[in-house]
């Protein structure tokens, strides 16, 4: 049953746009940029693509226990400066968030810097333009960019997620301000990520992961799948991240160029898991002594100078996508070790029924 | 049961889920990375405190 929230608060502001901006920093609605004001006109735009009702609670987003409703996510849209077309891909993240699996409540409050990657896949992304190709995880594009936004801002609005009181990230990062990109799926020599995961290839879906911003693979050199993996598994397994630490479901974001190259020798999604598991381990003895005792004392490890650690517990947990444009660089993201799961929902009518277009929605 | 550098965020979380009266033992930051005599003298401090905590009234 869905349950109706409170109606958006609305207040008259005659001033310049400088001043509306003004007035947002100095009561820390925005992330630190100047925001679209999201005027009423503007919101009922947004509105109009969705069959939800402009109350329904979408999600409830902690600390806060904010309820997230149709409305204050347009609002937050309209604010991160997304196309009123951009709202169901919004809706479906937050939805997504919500998932226990995911585990927000960590996800918000922790010292790591962990933040909601969203990763489209389906026809969708390509109808609204969410960049899979060239810089797909860095700018220029104004879906990736304000889709991204628009959930960090909620999160931040909603949520409660303040840097310094619910958010206690130590340092940040750039992804915790817009993480989102399409998969390249033209590219893809396997299956796609949703359609791996049981969605029809027709269904769009989005997928949320706690993640690490991008940590780049540069292999300029192999021209053997089994020489990409090698590599591939020498940058995945590093001390330092949660992974190598707790386990978890880290991600490995190949470009095509990579991808293409493994998939011609022979290898399928689920083998390059299995060689990233066996591979991507890192050496116990080349810890810190605190460290090595932490493995050997609470997570089991056999104290041995052969040890060699594993960053996830089983070749499953390891989430493989294919994105960006030319070139040798492939990109892994660690995440928040097993604090955080990916999740996954349809892009979808309110009562479940995926759309196959955006414009499904509009009316 | 926390450090004092997250009281705030605590405090937060336990209002935000309708438990605002929930008691808190906090003992000082960190809690991460220090030496084993140091753990030794937290667990010793947190004794008094989760006392303290729990026979508030």
């Amino acid at each position: 049953m869905t349950v109706s929230g409170p109606a958006a608060k609305t207040f008259r502001l005659d001033g310049t746009y400088a001043a509306i901006n003004r007035l947002y920093q100095e009561r820390g609605w925005t992330d630190g940029l100047p925001i679209v004001p999201p005027t009423e006109d503007d919101v009922r735009e947004f509105l109009r693509f969705t069959d939800r009702d402009r109350r329904d609670v979408v999600a409830v987003l902690p600390p806060r226990q904010g309820e997230a409703t149709v409305e204050r996510i347009a609002v937050n849209a309209v604010m991160a400066g997304c196309k009123p077309e951009y709202l169901p891909v919004v809706i479906t993240a937050i939805e997504a968030l919500a998932d226990p699996a995911f585990n927000l409540d960590s996800v918000q409050a922790t010292t790591h810097p962990v933040a909601p990657l969203m990763i489209v896949n389906g026809s969708i992304a390509r109808e609204l333009g969410i960049q899979a190709g060239y810089n797909a995880f860095g700018q220029g594009f104004r879906a990736n960019m304000t889709i991204g936004r628009a959930v960090r801002l909620l999160l931040m609005n909603v949520g409660g997620g303040l840097p310094g009181t619910g958010d206690r990230a130590t340092q940040g990062s750039p992804a915790k301000i817009a993480y989102c990109v399409a998969e390249n799926e033209a590219e893809n020599p396997w299956e796609p990520l949703h359609v791996e995961h049981g969605f029809p290839a027709d269904v769009s879906t989005v997928t949320v992961m706690g993640c690490e911003g991008p940590h780049n693979i540069q292999d300029h050199y192999s021209y053997t799948g089994l020489g990409i993996l090698k590599i591939i598994a020498g940058a995945m397994g590093q001390a330092g991240s949660n992974n190598l630490l707790a386990f978890g479901y880290p991600l490995l974001s190949l470009g095509p160029e990579h991808a293409a190259t493994i998939a011609r020798d022979g290898y399928t999604k689920g083998q390059v898991k299995e060689f990233i598991f066996e591979q991507a381990r890192f050496p116990l003895s080349r810890l810190g002594e605190e460290y090595r005792r932490l493995h050997v004392e609470r997570r089991r490890a056999v104290d041995s100078p052969d040890t060699l650690l594993p960053i996830v517990r089983s070749p499953d947990d390891i989430s493989v996508i294919v994105v960006g444009g030319a070139g040798k660089h492939s990109c892994w993201q660690p995440t928040f070790g097993d604090q955080t799961a990916p999740a996954r929902r349809p892009i979808a009518r309110k009562d479940g029924t995926p759309i196959r277009s955006i414009t499904e929605l509009r009316h | 049961m926390g450090t004092r550098e997250f009281e705030q965020l605590a405090r937060l979380e336990s209002r935000n889920r309708g438990l605002a009266e929930l008691p808190l033992a906090l003992i000082p930051h960190p809690l991460g990375g220090i030496r084993e005599e140091e753990v030794l003298k937290k667990a010793d401090l947190a004794v008094d405190v989760v006392v303290a905590a729990v026979t508030k009234s």
